[in-house]
């Protein structure tokens, strides 16, 4: 799709919480958590699919630190409820947009969820999500429309893709960071990085 | 089923001095349990009074700071202190008979642990040598609490309004053969059984600690049995990577209707299942 800028993104992010939670749109900031806007988990699940139908992506269906924790292993990155150093290394080289106090001292993980119910965050990840969705077609450079599903489809020479997920995206960065971060930084890696099925 | 589990304390009896009960009693969810003669659930549907008088009244110092900054909408900063109350009743109930006396609603502090997983403290735990185990939920304006005395007991219950629901939710929500689950519903009761295993998940996250963090997909509904409301789960990929001594075991939850709500609830014994 067109590139957006983070404000167009917000802009269109905070109408689709507006409407899905029945509140003036003006409620809607970066800085404030979904759930104190009054969502419920059903309303989250509708602002995904909204969110997801509208701006043509595939929302990953956890976070990236536990799509992490999976491949790395218990108590690299997380332990006791608590992130390690190497827990908010990777979450640092993950979002270095984020404000940096955020991880900052004692991070625990409730913290990182209310992290990630924060209108900010959900723009800046849709905003990151829709750099994969394509605005042309790679064969003919036409138009891409929204399909069936999570599929888009050329209008001039009707070649359809496959929107790649965000969770697919997610581990595709862990793994890559695995390699080039952590594992140099770390020595002898004591977990080789698999994911659980 | 049992009866009635935990009475409220009689108005005329030796355990009735002490702070007011705000919440009622509502054993729904917990009268398919055998074991429950150390839990109780309590149910609050509207807000007793205004709630700043409320919150003088039931919170302690730092929960009432948090309440007051909290930057919320009303609907969100009401039903906080709802389930608030009715998390303290029902630890004040659970409490009553070990302490002799009902605790006032401050001196039962609710925390959140690393995970978000509510838990009560207060100086009493110390004397008491235990720390009652705890799970909230609200929905449209009402909160229930569930409590058990024993922290060995994982306690996990949600609750959800069937009003204003679509469908949709079920394509993120559901696998495809817990799709085909609900296909097998008849279409009137199609929403409500949707619904009980959405709860069902909820429910089961809370008990253990960690709530659907894993994601929506790995707490996997197994099977359903209609006339009683179990609902069996088992744990997939991420939930698995988080309790690996689950794998392989059924999870049973527990899961009705009344009137316009829809709740599930689970107790756990730690280590029974493992």
């Amino acid at each position: 799709m067109p590139h957006m800028t983070e404000s167009e993104v917000f802009d269109k992010f905070a109408q689709i919480v507006a409407r899905s939670l029945r509140i003036d749109v003006a409620q809607v900031k970066p800085e404030v958590h979904l759930n104190d806007l009054g969502a419920e988990s059903l309303d989250l699940i509708e602002i995904s699919m909204e969110t997801e139908s509208q701006f043509h992506i595939f929302l990953p269906d956890k976070s990236i630190l536990e799509t992490a924790v999976e491949a790395f292993g218990s108590d690299i990155l997380e332990k006791d409820g608590y992130l390690t150093d190497e827990g908010k290394r990777l979450m640092l080289c993950r979002m270095p947009d984020a404000d940096a106090e955020t991880f900052q001292g004692k991070v625990a993980v409730k913290d990182l969820q209310s992290y990630f119910l924060k209108i900010g965050t959900w723009v800046r990840m849709i905003q990151g999500l829709a750099r994969y969705t394509p605005s042309e077609c790679r064969a003919c450079g036409g138009s891409m429309l929204a399909s069936m599903g999570f599929r888009m489809k050329c209008v001039q020479c009707g070649e359809e893709i496959t929107l790649r997920s965000g969770e697919e995206l997610n581990r595709e960065w862990v793994r890559e960071y695995y390699d080039k971060e952590y594992h140099p930084h770390a020595g002898a890696a004591p977990v080789p990085v698999t994911v659980v099925q | 089923m049992a009866s009635l589990l935990i009475e409220p304390a009689s108005p005329l009896g030796p355990l009735a001095s002490g702070p007011p009960l705000l919440s009622h009693q509502w054993n729904a969810p917990i009268t398919s349990w055998a074991s429950s003669d150390a839990l109780v659930c309590r149910r609050l549907d509207a807000l007793p009074c205004e709630p700043r008088a409320l919150a003088d009244l039931v919170l302690s110092y730092q929960e009432r700071d948090y309440w007051v900054n909290m930057r919320a909408v009303d609907k969100r900063r009401h039903e906080w202190l709802l389930g608030r109350c009715a998390a303290k009743d029902a630890v004040s109930l659970l409490l009553e008979k070990p302490l002799g006396a009902r605790l006032p609603h401050a001196e039962i502090e609710i925390v959140p642990d690393p995970y978000g997983r509510p838990r009560a403290e207060g100086a009493w735990s110390v004397t008491l040598g235990t720390q009652p185990v705890i799970s909230i939920a609200h929905s449209h304006g009402t909160a229930v609490a569930l409590a058990a005395l024993h922290p060995g007991q994982l306690v996990g219950i949600d609750l959800e309004s069937l009003s204003h629901r679509r469908e949709d939710y079920e394509a993120i929500a559901f696998s495809p053969d817990e799709r085909n689950l609900l296909d097998a519903i008849p279409c009137d009761l199609r929403q409500e059984w949707a619904l009980r295993m959405w709860c069902a998940k909820e429910a089961l996250g809370k008990a253990l600690g960690r709530g659907l963090s894993a994601g929506l997909l790995a707490f996997h509904i197994a099977g359903a049995e209609a006339s009683t409301g179990l609902l069996h789960l088992d744990l997939r990929s991420g939930a698995l990577a988080q309790f690996p001594r689950l794998r392989g075991r059924s999870l049973t939850v527990y899961t009705a209707r009344e009137s316009d709500f829809v709740f599930a609830a689970v107790i756990y014994q730690q280590g029974a299942a493992e």
